[in-house]
C-alpha cells in the first residue's frame, strides 16, 4: 500500500515540475490578488499591518481554490484513474497521493514569497514564522476538502465555480481558526489552543477524505 | 413498514390518498395559527408587535435545519441501498429547504432591523445559517449539474452527507458564541422559558408548516416520479 502510495506521488510530482508555468503562475495570482488589498483599502500601512493576517490568508486560499476542478480531471480524461481501479489499485492511495502533491507544490512557493508579502504589507516578521505554520496547516486542510469537491464535480458542466462553490462553505472552519491564529499573533496571547484545533481537524480530514474521495471517484468511472 | 411504502407505485397511490386530507389539516391549523398569534397572543413587553414576526421566522429555522437532516438521511439510504424513492424524495427535499433557509435569513433581518437596530450581524447562528443556505444551494447546483440527470444523483448525496457538519453548528452557535442572537427557549436544558400564550401559536404554527412542507415535498416526489416515468416511456417507444 505504502510502496502503491509512494509510487503515485512520484508520479505526480514529476508531471507538477514538469508544468512549472502552473505553479508559477499561481504565484503570480497571489501576488496580484495581495496587490488588490492596498488599492481597496487605501495605502495606509496601520491598517494594513491590522488587517495584514486576514489579508495573507484570504488571499492564499483564493489563489489555491480556482485549481481544485482540475485536481482529478486530466486523469479523468486521460483514462488514468479508470486503468488503475482496473487494476484494482486503490483509488484511495491515488487520490491521497494527488492531494499530498497538489499540497506541496501549492504550499512550498507559497511559503517562499511570503517574507516577502509580509514585509509589503507592514507584518512583523518576528511572526512570520508561526503565521506559516497556520498557513500551512490550513492548506493542508483545504487542500482535502478540494480534493472531495474535485472528486464530486468530475465530468459535470461548469465544474470550476461548482468547486469553489462546494469547497468555500466547507472551509470555513479551517479558515476561522486560521485566522484567529493571526489575531492572537498580533494580539500576542497564546496561539497554541488554535494551532492545535487545526492539527485536530487536519488528522480527521485525512481519516474522512480519503474515503470520500475515493467513494466519488468510483462513482464518476462507474458511471460515465 | 418502509419496504412496503418504499414501493414507487404503492407510495403513489398512498401519497395521492392522504394529499387532500392533508391540505385540509394544513390549512385549518394554518388558520388557527395565524388567528392565535397575530390576535390573540400577547405583544412583548420589551419588544411590542414585532415578536410577532418570531412566529413565522422559528418554525421555518426549525423546518430548514431539520429539512437538511432529512437530506442527510435520504442521501444515506439512496447510497446505501440505491434506492430511488430516496434519491427523488432528497431531490425534492433540497429547494422546499433552501425556501425555508431564505426565509428564516430574510424574517431575521426584518426582525432584527427594529430590535437590535440593524439588518445583520455576523452572528454565530446567522453565519452559520447562511452556510447551510450554501450547502443547500451546493446540493441543488451539483446535482443538476450534469448533462445525464441521474448521474448527479451519486455525487450530491455524497456532498449531503459531508455538509451534515453543518448541523450541529448551527444548532449549538449560540451556546458556543455568546453574540446577538438569543439562545434557544423551547429545546434546551432545564426546560421551556417561553410563556403558554406564546408557545401555543408558535407550536400551532409549526405543526402547520410541518403539515405545508410534507404536503410541498409528496408533491413534487410524485411530479419527479410522473416525470421519470414519462422519460422511461418515451425511450422506450
Amino acid at each position: 500500500m505504502i510502496l502503491i502510495f509512494f509510487q503515485y506521488f512520484i508520479r505526480e510530482f514529476e508531471i507538477s515540475i514538469s508544468q512549472v508555468t502552473d505553479i508559477l503562475s499561481q504565484i503570480g495570482f497571489f501576488i496580484l490578488v495581495m496587490m488588490l488589498f492596498p488599492l481597496s483599502l487605501g495605502p495606509d500601512p496601520n491598517k494594513l499591518s491590522e488587517y495584514g493576517i486576514a489579508l495573507v490568508w484570504i488571499a492564499a486560499f483564493v489563489s489555491v481554490v480556482p485549481a481544485y476542478d482540475r485536481l482529478f480531471t486530466d486523469d479523468y480524461l486521460h483514462g488514468f484513474i479508470e486503468k488503475a481501479a482496473h487494476n484494482d489499485q486503490p483509488l484511495g492511495c491515488y487520490a491521497a497521493a494527488k492531494c499530498l502533491c497538489f499540497f506541496l507544490v501549492t504550499t512550498i512557493p507559497l511559503l517562499i514569497i511570503l517574507p516577502v508579502i509580509c514585509t509589503m504589507i507592514g507584518l512583523n516578521l518576528s511572526i512570520f514564522f508561526e503565521l506559516a505554520i497556520s498557513i500551512v496547516l490550513g492548506l493542508f486542510g483545504v487542500t482535502l476538502l478540494g480534493g472531495i469537491a474535485s472528486g464530486l464535480v468530475l465530468g459535470a458542466r461548469r465544474a470550476a465555480i461548482l468547486a469553489a462553490v462546494l469547497v468555500l462553505p466547507l472551509s470555513l472552519p479551517i479558515i476561522i481558526f486560521g485566522c484567529m491564529t493571526g489575531i492572537a499573533l498580533i494580539e500576542t496571547t497564546p496561539i497554541k489552543p488554535y494551532i492545535f484545533i487545526m492539527i485536530a481537524m487536519d488528522l480527521s480530514l485525512i481519516v474522512l477524505a480519503i474515503p470520500i474521495m475515493q467513494l466519488s471517484l468510483k462513482n464518476a468511472i462507474e458511471n460515465n | 413498514m418502509f419496504n412496503y411504502l418504499a414501493n414507487p407505485t404503492r407510495f403513489r397511490k398512498i401519497a395521492s390518498f392522504i394529499l387532500p386530507f392533508l391540505e385540509v389539516i394544513c390549512l385549518l391549523s394554518l388558520g388557527y395559527g395565524l388567528y392565535l398569534a397575530l390576535l390573540v397572543s400577547p405583544a412583548d413587553y420589551q419588544q411590542g408587535d414585532a415578536v410577532r414576526i418570531m412566529y413565522v421566522h422559528v418554525p421555518s429555522a426549525w423546518l430548514a435545519l431539520s429539512s437538511y437532516l432529512l437530506l442527510g438521511i435520504c442521501s444515506f439510504f439512496f447510497l446505501i441501498w440505491r434506492h430511488p424513492l430516496a434519491e427523488i424524495a432528497a431531490r425534492s427535499i433540497a429547494p422546499i429547504g433552501t425556501g425555508f433557509a431564505a426565509l428564516t435569513l430574510i424574517t431575521g433581518s426584518f426582525w432584527g432591523k427594529p430590535i437590535w437596530g440593524v439588518w445583520w450581524v455576523w452572528d454565530g447562528r446567522l453565519t452559520s445559517m447562511l452556510v447551510l443556505f450554501f450547502f443547500f444551494i451546493g446540493y441543488i447546483s451539483l446535482s443538476n449539474a450534469f448533462d445525464r440527470s441521474e448521474r448527479g444523483a451519486r455525487p450530491a448525496a455524497i456532498l449531503a452527507l459531508v455538509g451534515c457538519i453543518n448541523l450541529p453548528i448551527v444548532k449549538f452557535s449560540v451556546d458556543w458564541w455568546h453574540t446577538l442572537h438569543q439562545p434557544a427557549s423551547i429545546m434546551r436544558s432545564g426546560g421551556i422559558s417561553i410563556d403558554p400564550a406564546m408557545l401555543w401559536p408558535l407550536l400551532t404554527l409549526f405543526f402547520s408548516f410541518q403539515i405545508f412542507f410534507i404536503i410541498i415535498v409528496l408533491t413534487r416526489m410524485l411530479t419527479l416520479l410522473n416525470e421519470l416515468k414519462y422519460f422511461k416511456q418515451i425511450s422506450s417507444s
